[in-house]
Protein backbone atom coordinates (compact mmCIF):
# COMPACT_ATOMS: atom_id res chain seq x y z
CA UNK A 1 0.00 0.00 0.00
CA UNK A 2 3.19 2.40 1.12
CA UNK A 3 5.24 2.48 -2.35
CA UNK A 4 6.63 5.55 -0.89
CA UNK A 5 7.92 4.30 2.09
CA UNK A 6 8.81 1.05 1.39
CA UNK A 7 11.12 2.83 -1.35
CA UNK A 8 12.15 5.19 1.28
CA UNK A 9 13.29 1.64 3.67
CA UNK A 10 14.77 0.31 1.05
CA UNK A 11 16.85 2.88 -0.28
CA UNK A 12 18.45 3.23 3.10
CA UNK A 13 21.07 5.93 4.53
CA UNK A 14 23.33 5.97 1.78
CA UNK A 15 20.43 6.88 -0.89
CA UNK A 16 21.33 10.37 -1.45
CA UNK A 17 17.42 10.85 -2.10
CA UNK A 18 16.77 10.09 1.63
CA UNK A 19 19.49 12.57 2.16
CA UNK A 20 17.89 15.48 -0.12
CA UNK A 21 14.58 14.90 1.19
CA UNK A 22 15.51 15.15 4.39
CA UNK A 23 17.22 18.53 3.94
CA UNK A 24 13.99 19.35 1.56
CA UNK A 25 11.44 18.74 4.62
CA UNK A 26 13.37 20.47 7.06
CA UNK A 27 13.32 23.50 5.15
CA UNK A 28 9.25 22.94 5.22
CA UNK A 29 9.49 22.83 8.67
CA UNK A 30 11.64 25.64 9.14
CA UNK A 31 9.55 27.94 7.30
CA UNK A 32 6.60 26.65 9.49
CA UNK A 33 8.48 27.32 12.69
CA UNK A 34 10.15 30.36 11.71
CA UNK A 35 6.34 31.84 10.78
CA UNK A 36 5.01 30.59 14.13
CA UNK A 37 8.00 32.31 15.80
CA UNK A 38 7.50 35.61 14.49
CA UNK A 39 3.77 35.52 14.91
CA UNK A 40 4.79 34.91 18.92
CA UNK A 41 6.58 37.38 18.97
CA UNK A 42 4.76 39.96 17.14
CA UNK A 43 2.02 39.13 20.24
CA UNK A 44 4.47 39.79 22.62
CA UNK A 45 4.52 42.64 21.44
CA UNK A 46 8.38 42.60 19.72
CA UNK A 47 9.34 44.69 16.98
CA UNK A 48 10.62 43.71 13.85
CA UNK A 49 13.97 44.69 13.96
CA UNK A 50 14.15 42.55 17.31
CA UNK A 51 12.85 39.67 16.07
CA UNK A 52 15.35 40.41 12.76
CA UNK A 53 18.13 40.24 15.28
CA UNK A 54 17.48 37.19 16.89
CA UNK A 55 16.88 35.71 13.07
CA UNK A 56 20.38 37.25 12.13
CA UNK A 57 18.70 38.96 8.90
CA UNK A 58 17.45 42.38 8.26
CA UNK A 59 14.55 44.41 9.56
CA UNK A 60 12.97 44.45 5.74
CA UNK A 61 13.72 40.62 5.30
CA UNK A 62 11.38 39.62 7.91
CA UNK A 63 8.77 42.32 7.53
CA UNK A 64 8.69 41.78 4.00
CA UNK A 65 8.50 37.64 4.86
CA UNK A 66 6.19 38.09 7.31
CA UNK A 67 4.88 41.38 7.65
CA UNK A 68 0.98 41.62 6.85
CA UNK A 69 -0.03 38.55 8.18
CA UNK B 1 2.77 26.82 -21.89
CA UNK B 2 -0.54 27.15 -21.51
CA UNK B 3 -1.66 28.00 -25.05
CA UNK B 4 -1.99 24.46 -24.95
CA UNK B 5 -3.73 23.52 -21.79
CA UNK B 6 -7.42 22.32 -22.66
CA UNK B 7 -10.11 23.85 -20.83
CA UNK B 8 -10.33 21.42 -17.74
CA UNK B 9 -5.96 21.97 -17.20
CA UNK B 10 -6.62 25.75 -17.16
CA UNK B 11 -9.60 25.38 -14.32
CA UNK B 12 -7.89 23.32 -12.42
CA UNK B 13 -4.82 25.19 -12.54
CA UNK B 14 -7.27 28.62 -11.73
CA UNK B 15 -8.70 26.76 -8.91
CA UNK B 16 -5.36 25.90 -7.85
CA UNK B 17 -4.73 29.10 -7.55
CA UNK B 18 -7.91 30.11 -5.63
CA UNK B 19 -7.10 27.51 -3.13
CA UNK B 20 -3.61 29.35 -2.13
CA UNK B 21 -4.85 32.62 -2.38
CA UNK B 22 -7.45 31.70 0.35
CA UNK B 23 -4.56 29.95 2.36
CA UNK B 24 -2.93 32.88 2.42
CA UNK B 25 0.24 31.18 0.62
CA UNK B 26 3.03 33.31 -0.61
CA UNK B 27 3.08 30.41 -3.34
CA UNK B 28 1.00 27.96 -5.49
CA UNK B 29 2.36 24.89 -4.36
CA UNK B 30 2.05 21.14 -5.87
CA UNK B 31 -0.55 20.34 -2.43
CA UNK B 32 -2.39 22.97 -3.93
CA UNK B 33 -2.68 21.16 -7.25
CA UNK B 34 -3.45 18.27 -5.81
CA UNK B 35 -6.06 19.88 -3.86
CA UNK B 36 -7.47 21.04 -7.02
CA UNK B 37 -7.68 17.92 -9.06
CA UNK B 38 -9.94 16.63 -6.05
CA UNK B 39 -12.07 19.51 -5.80
CA UNK B 40 -15.79 18.34 -7.36
CA UNK B 41 -16.10 19.55 -10.32
CA UNK B 42 -12.98 21.18 -11.05
CA UNK B 43 -10.83 18.49 -13.32
CA UNK B 44 -12.80 15.68 -15.17
CA UNK B 45 -9.83 14.46 -17.20
CA UNK B 46 -7.95 13.59 -13.41
CA UNK B 47 -11.23 12.57 -11.69
CA UNK B 48 -12.10 9.91 -14.04
CA UNK B 49 -8.22 9.18 -14.26
CA UNK B 50 -7.98 8.42 -10.64
CA UNK B 51 -11.59 7.08 -10.79
CA UNK B 52 -9.89 4.38 -13.09
CA UNK B 53 -7.10 3.13 -10.69
CA UNK B 54 -9.26 2.90 -7.98
CA UNK B 55 -8.63 6.32 -5.98
CA UNK B 56 -11.54 7.93 -4.09
CA UNK B 57 -10.77 11.55 -4.04
CA UNK B 58 -11.93 11.48 -0.31
CA UNK B 59 -8.89 9.37 0.15
CA UNK B 60 -6.69 11.97 -1.03
CA UNK B 61 -8.26 14.68 1.09
CA UNK B 62 -7.88 12.58 4.13
CA UNK B 63 -4.23 11.86 3.38
CA UNK B 64 -3.72 15.90 2.80
CA UNK B 65 -5.84 16.93 5.63
CA UNK B 66 -3.17 14.49 7.86
CA UNK B 67 -0.03 16.00 6.08
CA UNK B 68 -1.19 19.46 7.09
CA UNK B 69 -1.43 18.74 10.63
CA UNK B 70 2.35 17.63 10.53
CA UNK B 71 3.81 20.84 8.92
CA UNK B 72 2.76 19.78 5.44
CA UNK B 73 5.60 16.74 5.84
CA UNK B 74 4.79 13.76 4.37
CA UNK B 75 5.24 9.94 5.64
CA UNK B 76 8.46 9.75 3.68
CA UNK B 77 9.25 12.83 4.90
CA UNK B 78 9.37 12.10 8.43
CA UNK B 79 10.94 8.90 8.00
CA UNK B 80 13.83 11.07 6.19
CA UNK B 81 14.07 13.76 8.99
CA UNK B 82 13.77 10.72 11.95
CA UNK B 83 16.72 9.12 9.24
CA UNK B 84 19.02 12.13 10.76
CA UNK B 85 17.02 12.19 14.30
CA UNK B 86 14.76 14.76 14.00
CA UNK B 87 11.05 13.57 15.47
CA UNK B 88 8.57 15.57 13.25
CA UNK B 89 6.25 14.58 16.14
CA UNK B 90 7.84 15.82 19.33
CA UNK B 91 8.57 18.82 17.11
CA UNK B 92 4.71 19.18 16.02
CA UNK B 93 3.67 18.31 19.78
CA UNK B 94 6.44 20.74 21.43
CA UNK B 95 5.38 23.48 18.96
CA UNK B 96 1.46 22.82 20.41
CA UNK B 97 1.90 22.92 23.58
CA UNK B 98 3.45 26.67 23.58
CA UNK B 99 1.40 27.77 20.46
CA UNK B 100 -2.02 26.02 20.85
CA UNK B 101 -3.64 23.27 18.89
CA UNK B 102 -2.60 23.09 15.04
CA UNK B 103 0.41 25.48 15.75
CA UNK B 104 2.60 23.82 12.78
CA UNK B 105 -0.40 23.26 10.61
CA UNK B 106 0.16 24.02 7.23
CA UNK B 107 -3.46 25.79 5.28
CA UNK B 108 -4.44 23.42 2.38
CA UNK B 109 -7.05 25.48 0.51
CA UNK B 110 -9.87 25.67 3.91
CA UNK B 111 -8.33 28.81 4.78
CA UNK B 112 -12.04 30.46 5.13
CA UNK B 113 -12.12 33.01 2.49
CA UNK B 114 -14.46 34.84 4.64
CA UNK B 115 -11.97 36.05 6.82
CA UNK B 116 -11.64 39.75 6.02
CA UNK B 117 -7.95 39.75 7.05
CA UNK B 118 -7.18 36.91 4.26
CA UNK B 119 -9.39 39.07 1.80
CA UNK B 120 -7.20 42.65 2.02
CA UNK B 121 -4.55 40.18 1.20
CA UNK B 122 -5.86 38.77 -1.56
CA UNK B 123 -6.04 42.20 -3.24
CA UNK B 124 -2.67 43.09 -1.61
CA UNK B 125 -0.45 40.02 -3.04
CA UNK B 126 -0.12 38.29 -6.67
CA UNK B 127 0.28 34.69 -5.72
CA UNK B 128 2.96 33.11 -8.28
CA UNK B 129 3.80 29.60 -8.50
CA UNK B 130 6.43 27.32 -6.58
CA UNK B 131 9.17 26.13 -7.57
CA UNK B 132 7.46 22.65 -7.20
CA UNK B 133 4.04 23.58 -9.15
CA UNK B 134 6.42 24.85 -11.83
CA UNK B 135 8.01 21.71 -12.44
CA UNK B 136 4.38 19.95 -12.51
CA UNK B 137 2.96 21.52 -15.22
CA UNK B 138 6.28 21.42 -16.98
CA UNK B 139 6.21 17.75 -16.61
CA UNK B 140 2.28 17.92 -17.37
CA UNK B 141 3.58 18.89 -20.84
CA UNK B 142 6.40 16.24 -21.57
CA UNK B 143 3.65 13.49 -20.45
CA UNK B 144 1.02 14.68 -23.15
CA UNK B 145 4.09 15.11 -25.95
CA UNK B 146 5.08 11.49 -24.59
CA UNK B 147 1.79 10.09 -25.77
CA UNK B 148 1.46 12.34 -28.79
CA UNK B 149 -1.35 14.33 -27.13
CA UNK B 150 -1.40 17.77 -29.08
CA UNK B 151 -2.92 19.70 -25.45
CA UNK B 152 -2.37 19.19 -22.13
CA UNK B 153 -5.07 18.33 -20.13
CA UNK B 154 -5.73 17.56 -16.24
CA UNK B 155 -5.06 13.81 -16.84
CA UNK B 156 -1.72 14.67 -17.70
CA UNK B 157 -1.46 16.77 -14.59
CA UNK B 158 -2.31 14.20 -12.51
CA UNK B 159 0.45 11.37 -12.95
CA UNK B 160 2.78 14.53 -13.38
CA UNK B 161 2.09 15.11 -9.79
CA UNK B 162 2.38 11.71 -8.96
CA UNK B 163 5.68 11.85 -10.71
CA UNK B 164 7.76 14.84 -9.32
CA UNK B 165 8.90 14.12 -6.48
CA UNK B 166 7.46 15.88 -3.14
CA UNK B 167 4.17 15.70 -0.29
CA UNK B 168 1.74 15.35 -3.21
CA UNK B 169 3.40 12.93 -4.97
CA UNK B 170 3.91 11.03 -1.27
CA UNK B 171 0.05 11.38 -1.14
CA UNK B 172 -0.82 9.96 -4.24
CA UNK B 173 1.61 6.75 -4.15
CA UNK B 174 0.54 6.14 -0.52
CA UNK B 175 -2.77 5.88 -2.04
CA UNK B 176 -1.91 3.67 -4.65
CA UNK B 177 -1.91 6.30 -7.52
CA UNK B 178 1.71 5.69 -8.42
CA UNK B 179 2.83 7.33 -11.95
CA UNK B 180 2.71 3.75 -13.68
CA UNK B 181 -0.61 2.82 -13.17
CA UNK B 182 -1.80 6.22 -13.75
CA UNK B 183 0.17 6.60 -17.23
CA UNK B 184 -1.01 2.85 -17.81
CA UNK B 185 -4.95 4.34 -17.21
CA UNK B 186 -4.18 7.63 -19.08
CA UNK B 187 -3.43 5.14 -22.54
CA UNK B 188 -5.78 2.43 -21.93
CA UNK B 189 -8.65 5.75 -22.29
CA UNK B 190 -6.78 7.15 -25.08
CA UNK B 191 -7.21 3.52 -26.67
CA UNK B 192 -10.96 3.01 -25.74
CA UNK B 193 -12.26 6.34 -26.90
Amino acid sequence: MTNATELATQAGDSDPRTGLRAVAALRRLLERLEAVQVRSARVHGWSWQEIADELGVSRQAVHKKHGRR
Amino acid sequence: MFERFTKDARTLVTTAVGRAEADGAARVDALHLLGAVVEPGSATGALDLLDAVDVAPSEIIDRVGELRRHAGLSDVDRRALRDLGIDVDVVVARAEDHHGEGALAVATGGGGPGDPRRRRRRSRWHVRFGQDAKRVLEVSLRQALDVRDGYVGSEHVLPALATVPGPAADVLLAAGASPDRLRRAMLQRRKAA
